[in-house]
């Protein structure tokens, strides 16, 4: 019977997390699966390789990244999507199913350099520990936060933006009066404070 | 001297979890994104590979 033993299980368990993931590297639902299903196929073949005790999460992650990339490097099938053509899917949105502000946050997302992005995806989105983001992305676990900190300001900024825009109603317009309060507000205690603050 | 402006100490921590509250809403969206997908029931296609990969199973896989 299939998934018997420990390792197929988790395995069967990351699924979803992949399917996830994937969507938020793709915006394309399926092409996003297809990128699931083949890294699911590729861990399964790798799996003399997963160390037991590890993240399976993680493991499985880094070779669906590692996939995303070198396919996005070989064709440029995954391309032209991102910020311009979730650009045209928000200007286009007459779905009521779908929340124009999950759109208007894929749209943002697109708009960030890939690192950024991902970075947020996995801690921010995913929940997931700076150290376990490190590993799928195979960098520093400082360079996990500092992007992450980064994409967070970025998005805040975009987002802030897109609500001006789309909205010129009164409250659209406080609301981003308010942001801006807000952010300079949080660099004069920055500036002030004289301690960093904890970045969770 | 620990506070410098001990006048006003009260409108800076009101102010940081103004800020706050900001990044919360934006990591409630994330992650409200993500685990809209998460919930999503898995499509077969995913099942199925795993059919076949089982049937392909090497046979030393005692561990």
């Amino acid at each position: 019977m299939p998934g018997d033993d420990v390792f197929t299980k988790d395995l069967v368990a990351a699924i979803p997390h992949l399917r996830a993931f994937a969507r938020s590297l793709c915006n394309d639902p399926t092409q996003a699966d297809d990128l699931a299903q083949e890294a699911l196929a590729k861990a399964w073949k790798a799996r003399e390789s997963f160390e037991p005790g590890t993240s399976i999460k993680a493991w499985t992650f880094m070779i669906l990244r590692n996939q995303f990339y070198s396919e996005k490097r070989r064709s440029w099938r995954s391309t032209p999507l991102d910020a311009e053509m979730a650009e045209n899917t928000l200007v286009a949105n007459d779905d009521p199913t779908v929340p124009m502000e999950l759109l208007e946050l894929r749209t943002a997302l697109a708009k960030l350099p890939d690192d950024q992005r991902e970075a947020l995806i996995l801690v921010g989105a995913g929940g997931m520990a700076y150290e376990e983001a490190a590993q799928v992305c195979q960098c520093a676990v400082g360079t996990i936060k500092s992007r992450v900190s980064r994409a967070r300001r970025a998005l805040e900024t975009l987002l802030s933006e897109t609500g001006s825009r789309k909205s010129h109603a009164d409250h659209g317009i406080a609301a981003d009066k308010a942001f801006d309060d807000i952010l300079q507000q949080a660099s004069v205690l920055a500036a002030g404070g004289g301690r960093s603050r904890g970045d969770d | 001297m620990t506070q410098e402006n001990s006048g006003d100490s009260g409108a800076k921590p009101v102010d940081a979890r103004v800020a706050r509250r900001r990044q919360d809403a934006l990591g409630r969206r994330l992650r409200q994104m993500y685990d809209q997908v998460v919930s999503e029931p898995v499509p077969d296609e995913f099942m199925s590979f795993l059919h076949d990969a089982d049937a392909r199973k090497p046979p030393k896989t005692d561990k």
